[in-house]
């Protein structure tokens, strides 16, 4: 039998009506768990409890099913690339560390045949300790078949940094959640997040910036395209916590909708008690400009393929921040790849 | 004149119901450089948009053939396809677009299909030409790009996709004296490497300095009210349009 389980809630929830507030999930009754090269179980998973945007339930669920946090050693200045090919109802909790001052760079491909049928889900959870930089790119591009949870959850110490980059394309209903805790002074949290949506898919997305120490900055910004009956929730919090004085949050989002079949819902949050931090939130959501298209008809490309491109372009102006050269050719590749095919 | 290959007939077009072109006649040869001049407001950029084919210029009568054929009835897409280019005044910026996507993209759609590594080898030696630096290849089209910059980048594009006929609207304005000499090159460039037919929309004579001119077409109030040799440039430097608004 299923389970139902929620995530992604909104703290503190809205009007009902805008049917935002959270995001109900079936999950299989059981799940295995998913091998990764080189993960060796951590040795006292409460040194791990971390929280995540997809929230409680979700790891109320992997505990039940046995799922318990394995860790994965990066090594300092090198990218570690980990494969996630998915066959089968699968989830796995990974760990990764950066020690004090280490650089890591981490890149995670998911994919799945198109013909597989089944659940996954992925946990990551991230420590970086004073003065490291973790980077952290993810390539989301199962088969249709996979309905996927994919849930981030970070510790940042004094003057870290964390930087995600993120790609979602393909996959049914993709359910991501991100939550940084920036409990260092003068850390670091970006989120660079670009999507495309079509032929009914459905992301919701849920991501918290906690802001708990002074000075600590973080950035979110999404960009992606939509069409053909597509649905997209973004829920974006800053929460400014009493004691984080002189901090700074911002959320951008770029959405382009393509066609009126699309479903695009936006919820950016400010949440505030300390008096003196920045947040901000901006949002540009609507159909290609006109110029645009006819700027780049006047060059002979079609206005099919002119969309083509700009959906395309939504990935590319997450992609262009990847830190790490190695990982972003590795992407690159991968959408240079998908353009030959177009 | 040689083989004629663009012909515009009593062309009136308004915009937002108000008339810019009132009945505008213009003919340009294979090959051959023609320069509109004209006084703000005089209608030039309308010619050169309503020539691209863009939805706001509303052609209320007329006619305009491009190598024989009905150009009104074209989409723009398949204008540029036929050989028409315009370099804009102020081009877009399209954020997450890479400059060479754009390009590649661009000259697969005229039927020139490149590898990766034929197109940048192509692009580089185009970009020595207008002094660039092959890095804005992997810059966003146009993103943060200063005026000069821009324009280039329209030049690069003329260079690259090599098309029949450049339609070039104020390539010249805003820049300074190296970077028009610069651009000038570039369009000299083309008519050496591709020997296409030009129509300069300029204000400024600046950009001329380089260039072989076949004709010079003054337009005022939506008409072509005086035409000559490249003498009539000489001749507006010193004297300005005002005789022509006034006729």
């Amino acid at each position: 039998m299923a389970d139902k389980i929620m995530i992604n809630s909104l703290v503190p929830p809205t009007w009902n009506r805008l049917k935002v507030n959270e995001t109900y999930v079936e999950l299989p009754a059981s799940v295995s768990s998913g091998k990764t090269d080189g993960a060796v179980p951590v040795a006292d998973a409460s040194e791990w409890k971390i929280e995540t945007g997809c929230g409680e339930e979700l790891a109320g669920y992997l505990e039940n099913n046995g799922i318990g946090p394995v860790k994965v050693t990066a090594d300092p200045g090198e990218l570690t690339v980990i494969k996630k090919d998915y066959t089968a109802d699968t989830a796995d909790v990974l760990c990764f560390e950066a020690g004090a001052g280490e650089t890591v760079n981490i890149l995670i491909d998911i994919t799945s045949d198109e013909k597989i049928k089944a659940s996954a889900i992925l946990k990551v959870l991230i420590k970086a300790a004073k003065d490291s930089v973790v980077n952290l790119t993810q390539v989301i591009r199962p088969g249709r078949g996979l309905e996927l949870i994919n849930d981030i959850g970070t510790d940042i110490s004094d003057k870290a940094q964390v930087n995600l980059v993120q790609i979602f394309t393909g996959g049914s209903i993709i359910n991501a959640g991100y939550r940084s805790g920036l409990s260092g002074e003068d850390s670091f949290a970006g989120c660079r997040i670009g999507f495309i949506r079509t032929d009914g898919e459905k992301l919701d997305m849920n991501y918290v910036m906690k802001h708990l120490a002074p000075r600590s900055k973080s950035e979110i910004n999404v960009s992606g395209a939509l069409s053909k009956s597509a649905v997209k929730i973004f829920r974006g919090t800053i929460d400014f916590v009493k004691g984080c004085a002189g901090a700074d949050g911002a959320e951008n989002e770029r959405v382009l909708i393509l066609d009126d079949t699309v479903i695009n819902k936006t919820v950016p949050l400010i949440l505030c008690t300390e008096e003196n931090v920045a947040g901000s939130h901006g949002a540009s959501i609507g159909k290609p400009a006109e110029d645009m298209l006819f700027y780049m008809m006047s060059r002979g490309i079609d206005r099919e393929k002119a969309l083509k491109i700009l959906e395309r372009a939504s990935l590319e102006a997450a992609v262009s921040h990847i830190a790490d050269p190695a990982a972003y050719e590795y992407v690159m590749n991968i959408i240079d790849e998908n353009r030959e095919d177009d | 004149m040689s083989q004629e290959i663009l012909k515009v007939e009593k062309l009136h077009v308004k915009v937002q119901d108000k008339e810019i072109l009132k009945g505008l006649d213009l003919e340009i040869g294979e090959g051959e450089t023609h320069v509109i001049m004209g006084p703000n407001g005089a209608g030039k950029s309308t010619l050169g948009n309503t020539l691209m084919g863009k939805s706001e210029y509303e052609v209320t009568s007329g006619k305009v053939t491009f190598f024989g054929e009905d150009l009104l009835e074209m989409a723009t897409d398949e204008r540029a396809r036929k050989g028409l280019f315009m370099s804009f005044q102020n081009p877009v910026e399209v954020p997450g677009v890479r400059l060479s996507e754009f390009i590649r993209n661009s000259c697969e759609a005229l039927g020139n299909k490149m590898s990766l590594w034929n197109f940048k080898k192509a692009a580089a030696e185009q970009m020595k030409v207008l002094n660039m630096d092959p890095g804005y290849l992997d810059r966003e089209l146009n993103v943060g790009f200063s005026g000069g910059e821009k324009k280039k980048t329209e030049i690069l594009q003329l260079l690259m996709m090599k098309p029949k006929l450049a339609i070039l609207d104020e390539t010249d304005s805003g820049l300074d004296v190296d970077a028009v000499r610069t651009v000038s090159e570039g369009v000299k460039a083309y008519q050496e490497q591709v020997g296409g037919s030009l129509l300069i929309i300029t204000h400024s004579t600046r950009i001329l300095d380089a260039l072989n001119v076949d004709k010079v077409h003054v337009v005022a109030d939506g008409r072509v009210v005086a035409e000559g040799d490249r003498n009539l440039v000489d001749e507006i430097n010193e004297s300005g349009f005002e005789k022509y608004l006034k006729a």
